[in-house]
């Protein structure tokens, strides 16, 4: 039968019929060419399977959320890629030799005449001689090498006072001192340049990391418009929630008898719930003056309530900080756990926190999604705040100093330290997570052997989209907030659990929306670091200057001949019109897409009117032509 | 999968390609899939047909509930057997590259229980019946669910079209993900 249609088709004749396969000779040469080369890269295969058989278990929620982790695996795929191959594998090579630690960069006097910003800093090591160009050298070459060695052989006294013991091992693998704390896992290690003329690793490590960025920010973009484009806009008239519901109730990816059954079990639950969701609306249309502003006080209570603890976990965190810097000499137990404590109590906060959301959403009766929705925001915003909130307070604290060669100064490296923070978040975060999944998780599905029905009914978990979402969240940001500090993270891991799907939560755009807030909120505390705080003498490659950013004036002011374009784009941009007018321009067109959206909606509902209409007139005119014809038999 | 291309042509796996929305690969799985689904007759090929209990048997279609009308409805000639060909057209629908209009147009075809081009009463009583298993709602509840469909979604009376159908379905987000499967 093929073989004849497409005889059929390949026979020069017009066609009235509309056939849905394409027959255009350009979409099919795209389309055999995007086919050859997924046969090429067949990077997919190995997910394909799994998922396939997510998607057969448990169905399509679980495989949207899936589908997200995979994404997200990818994107840090990327970034590491970007990242090692930058700044870890050049520095990796070259940096073996200490005399490299001796770069850095030096001021020049430019005081005088016409600043150029160009002449402010050189990159020199202090074998050099001071150079004639320079009058007043502010910072003197030979500074970076002492300064560096105050620190390297303080770690090792340090070192060599304790004893090595399993407990100083494990302490040093949570919070990533002694051993680790001079390794390419933190940033201090990175010198300033590979030698005279070698490899621009201040230049390198300040592109890698923004570059990382650009890419993240261009994957949300991306996805989150894909997804907003499957969602369709609210048109507010007609409801179609039961519709939703039975015309995409079965889901046909589902194979297995017990995959079945559950999908069944679903549906009849949805039905229940929209009903219920109905008459919660009715009700709520009957309900009196003063019930709905005893609702509202409550509503609005319970949200003072709420902020109020986020503030006081903020508070909390903030003093802890404060406190565990004074606390910082004694015993060394004692030290670990001044040290160790504010990232306890971030990881505390999280796991108390949306256990008191829970309880306490009870009382603002909303929608059942409604309620899920509001505790989940309030659960994200939580995390991921408190995360924030700890580097904020520490990036005061150190701003508060000014840099310093002295060995005793804790924050003689502080991009080591703040590394050494964000390490020990992650480090707790990933325990507790595969303790909860392989200990808590499989010890409560052993439980299920018994055939206690009480402890069957405990055995039963269920595979909480939302929640599993916020861990890859929150790991993601984790990841975001460490590339300054700590480049080796982008390499992620994540647990994967095995558990049993009872309620389905559909919506991979929410998951996308959540990241990108996430991404936000990473953004601040790294800028603040990149572009405000001074970069230790002792360490980092930024040593000398006296903002991070200002490596990329020195390296644009160098471009000559055929890049000297970029050059003149990054001085015209700096300007405060050029920046003026281009965001005006942006909300212009942001202005003309909102009021097309609208057009649009004003017309589809025209239309469905113009339909009624044009039926209702059927009807009539049907009605008229059997009144007519009853007496004509007659005659 | 041994000699990949024993059973094919060049020229007509291009065919393939070109008609549906599969890739070679998935056409050479669902090659695969067919001769397990019906091969106990010996070698077949991709004109004859055969009856439609031996399509129900693949692992997505064992367990839906709307199995029979899926058949039904790719089923060339609607004489209750499928060949190979009506096979890779239910594949290329159930594809995740196949355009919403089309799965529309689908989907209506195997909920129109009757037959008669409309969603009415009836049909919509089937579908229900059907979606709910035996975990019953009661039928109360039933017949109000179907109610608020029709009041939901019928713009003129009389039925749900497909015009109002697929109008209906792009206000749905979920349908492009619950209505596909892949070999």
């Amino acid at each position: 039968m093929r073989q004849s249609t497409h005889r059929q088709l390949s026979l020069p004749q017009a066609s009235t019929e509309v056939k849905w396969y394409s027959t255009q000779p350009v979409a099919k040469a795209v389309r055999k060419g995007g086919s050859s080369l997924a046969r090429i890269l067949q990077a997919n295969y190995i997910w394909r399977n799994v998922l396939k058989r997510i998607e057969g278990r448990f169905g399509s929620s679980v495989y949207a959320f899936f589908n997200f982790l995979r994404a997200m695996i990818q994107l840090n795929l990327v970034l590491s890629l970007v990242v090692v191959g930058g700044i870890v594998v050049p520095s990796v090579l070259l940096a073996g030799d200490p005399s490299l630690q001796a770069w850095g960069w030096v001021t020049n006097d430019n005081s005088s005449g016409d600043h150029d910003p160009c002449l402010d800093f050189q990159l020199e090591a202090n074998e050099k001689a001071s150079t004639a160009t320079s009058q007043y050298i502010l910072i003197s070459p030979l500074q970076f090498l002492i300064c560096n060695e105050n620190y390297t052989e303080n770690l090792k006294e340090i070192e060599q006072k304790h004893e090595v013991s399993f407990i100083k091992i494990v302490q040093d693998f949570l919070q990533g001192t002694g051993l680790f704390e001079w390794t390419i896992l933190f940033a201090g290690r990175y010198p300033a340049s590979a030698g005279d003329n070698g490899y621009l690793a201040s230049l390198a490590y300040f592109l890698s990391v923004f570059t990382a960025y650009l890419v993240s920010f261009v994957f949300m973009v991306y996805f989150v418009a894909k997804f907003f484009r499957q969602t369709p806009l609210r048109l507010k008239e007609k409801s179609t929630i039961f519709a939703n519901i039975v015309f995409t109730g079965w889901d046909f990816t589902v194979r297995g008898a017990e995959a079945a059954r559950t999908v069944h079990i679903c549906f009849t639950g949805e039905v229940k719930t929209a009903f219920d969701d109905d008459q919660f609306l009715q009700r709520k249309l009957r309900r009196t003056k003063r019930e709905y502003v005893t609702l509202l006080l409550t509503r609005a209570c319970v949200n003072v309530l709420v902020i109020g603890l986020i503030i006081g976990s903020w508070v909390g965190i903030y003093f802890l900080v404060d406190v565990s810097q004074k606390n910082i000499d004694g015993g060394s137990n004692e030290k670990f756990f001044w040290e160790y404590a504010p990232t306890v109590t971030v990881a505390a906060f999280n796991f108390m926190y949306p256990l008191l959301f829970t309880f306490v959403v009870q009382y603002e009766y909303y929608r059942g999604h409604t309620e899920l929705l509001v505790t989940l925001i309030r659960s994200v915003f939580v995390r991921l705040t408190s995360l924030v909130v700890l580097i904020f307070t520490k990036l005061i604290v150190i701003s508060q100093e000014s840099r310093s060669c002295d060995p005793k100064d804790p924050f003689i490296c502080w991009e080591t330290h703040l590394g050494q923070q964000v390490y020990s978040v992650f480090v707790l975060d990933a325990i507790l997570q595969c303790g909860m999944t392989f200990v808590v998780d499989v010890a409560r599905k052993a439980l299920g052997r018994f055939n206690n029905p009480l402890l069957k009914t405990l055995s039963q978990i269920e595979f909480f989209v939302p929640g599993h979402v916020l861990d890859v969240v929150y790991l993601q940001c984790i990841c975001w907030l460490s590339i300054i500090h700590a480049p080796l993270f982008t390499v992620s891991v994540t647990c994967v659990p095995a558990t049993r799907v009872f309620r389905a939560s559909r919506s991979s755009a929410m998951f996308m929306t959540i990241l990108c807030l996430a991404f936000l909120l990473c953004l601040v505390p790294n800028g603040m670091a990149l572009l405000y705080l001074r970069p230790s003498l002792a360490c980092s490659p930024f040593r000398g200057l006296d903002y991070s950013w200002q490596v990329f004036t020195y390296y644009v002011c160098r471009l000559t001949g055929s890049t000297y374009w970029i050059r003149w784009v990054v001085f015209t941009v700096d300007e405060a019109l050029v920046v003026g007018a281009l965001i005006v321009a942006v909300l212009l067109l942001l202005a003309y897409y909102l009021s097309l959206i609208s057009v649009r909606n004003a017309l589809i509902r025209r239309l469905e009117k113009k339909l009624k209409h044009a039926s209702n007139d059927k009807v009539f005119l049907m009605n008229q032509r059997e009144q007519q014809q009853i007496p004509g038999p007659g005659r | 999968m041994g000699n990949k291309n024993s059973a094919f042509t060049e020229e007509e796996l291009e065919d393939y390609e070109d008609l549906t929305y599969l890739t070679r690969r998935e056409i050479l799985i669902a090659w695969g899939k067919w001769r397990g689904l019906v091969g106990g007759r010996g070698e077949p090929d991709k004109i004859s047909r055969y009856p439609e209990k031996d399509v129900q048997k693949l692992p997505e279609l064992q367990h839906n509930p709307f199995r029979d009308r899926i058949t039904r409805v790719f089923s060339s000639l609607k004489d209750s057997r499928m060949s190979f060909e009506d096979f890779l057209d239910l594949l290329s629908v159930m594809s995740s590259k196949a355009p919403l209009q089309l799965k529309a147009h689908y989907a209506f075809h195997i909920f129109d229980y009757n037959e008669d081009q409309i969603l009415d009463t009836e049909d919509l009583e089937v579908v229900v019946e059907r979606l709910t298993g035996d975990h019953g709602l009661l039928p109360e509840e039933k017949n109000k669910l179907v109610e608020r469909l029709l009041e939901d979604t019928d713009l003129d009376g009389g039925g749900i079209s497909e015009e109002e159908f697929k109008h209906l379905l792009t206000k749905c987000p979920d349908f492009i993900h619950s209505f596909r499967f892949s070999v």
